[in-house]
């Protein structure tokens, strides 16, 4: 099941770029169903890819050597796993789907990198969407810890 | 025809210990509205805006109560 460009133009991390760019992340994006509970990214592990939700909702969670403890909820339109496509470094979170299941698409870090390459705007819009998302994130964590 | 405008919302819940939620909704929430995610309904209380816009996409903090746990019918946003 492809995406649409109607669905990727609700995702923050694609602002700005044009319905013919749009076609161009849609040829690669993978459509993946997340079972209620299923655990999608496992925290200090490594990975490629980065997911964006299209329904249902994921919970992010970080592990420590006692428990576990609940960062955020992100629901449609969100991305997650998306600092494997800036750092190449340990996912620093765990994530799971949430009772009702997520509808996930996956791009590929290779496969992202060599449309940036062929498409230097794709990539110069989707890494400043991507810094605000992170601020954004960090905005909600620092008034969700007031 | 001009681009839809997204709100990206950090809805952050008062009092217990629920993290909160990031979601992209079509409509700008309201004082009162009702929202489910994660199994259970939030009332709106309060809405900002948190960073200036760009392009289409708004961004807003809303702080929210616990009302109820969400029923079958309830779907997420």
């Amino acid at each position: 099941m492809s995406i649409s460009i109607n669905l990727l133009k609700g995702v923050q991390l694609f602002a700005n770029l044009t319905d013919e760019e749009l076609a161009s992340l849609a040829e690669i994006c993978t459509a993946r169903q997340a079972s209620p509970q299923e655990l999608i990214i496992q925290q200090n592990t490594t990975g490629t890819s980065m997911f964006i939700v299209a329904t249902g909702s994921v919970e992010v969670f970080i592990r420590g050597l006692e428990n576990a403890r609940s960062l955020v909820v992100l629901g449609r339109g969100q991305v997650i796993g998306e600092m494997a496509l800036i750092d190449q470094g340990y996912r620093s979170a765990s994530v799971k789907a949430t009772a009702e299941g997520a509808m996930l698409y996956l791009i590929e870090r290779d496969e992202f990198y060599e449309l940036c390459e062929q498409n230097h705007h794709i990539g110069f819009i989707v890494m400043r969407n991507l810094a605000i998302d992170i601020a954004f994130k960090l905005r909600h964590r620092n008034l969700a810890e007031l | 025809m001009p681009d839809e405008i997204f709100y990206k919302v950090s809805f952050v819940v008062m009092g217990g210990d629920h993290p909160g939620a990031i979601m992209t909704v079509e409509k700008r929430p309201q004082i009162g509205d009702e929202i489910t995610f994660n199994g259970s309904v939030f009332a709106v209380t309060e809405v900002m805006e948190l960073m200036p816009p760009v392009g289409n996409f708004g961004f807003l903090h809303a702080t929210c109560e616990h009302v109820r746990a969400a029923q079958r019918n309830e779907g997420e946003l």
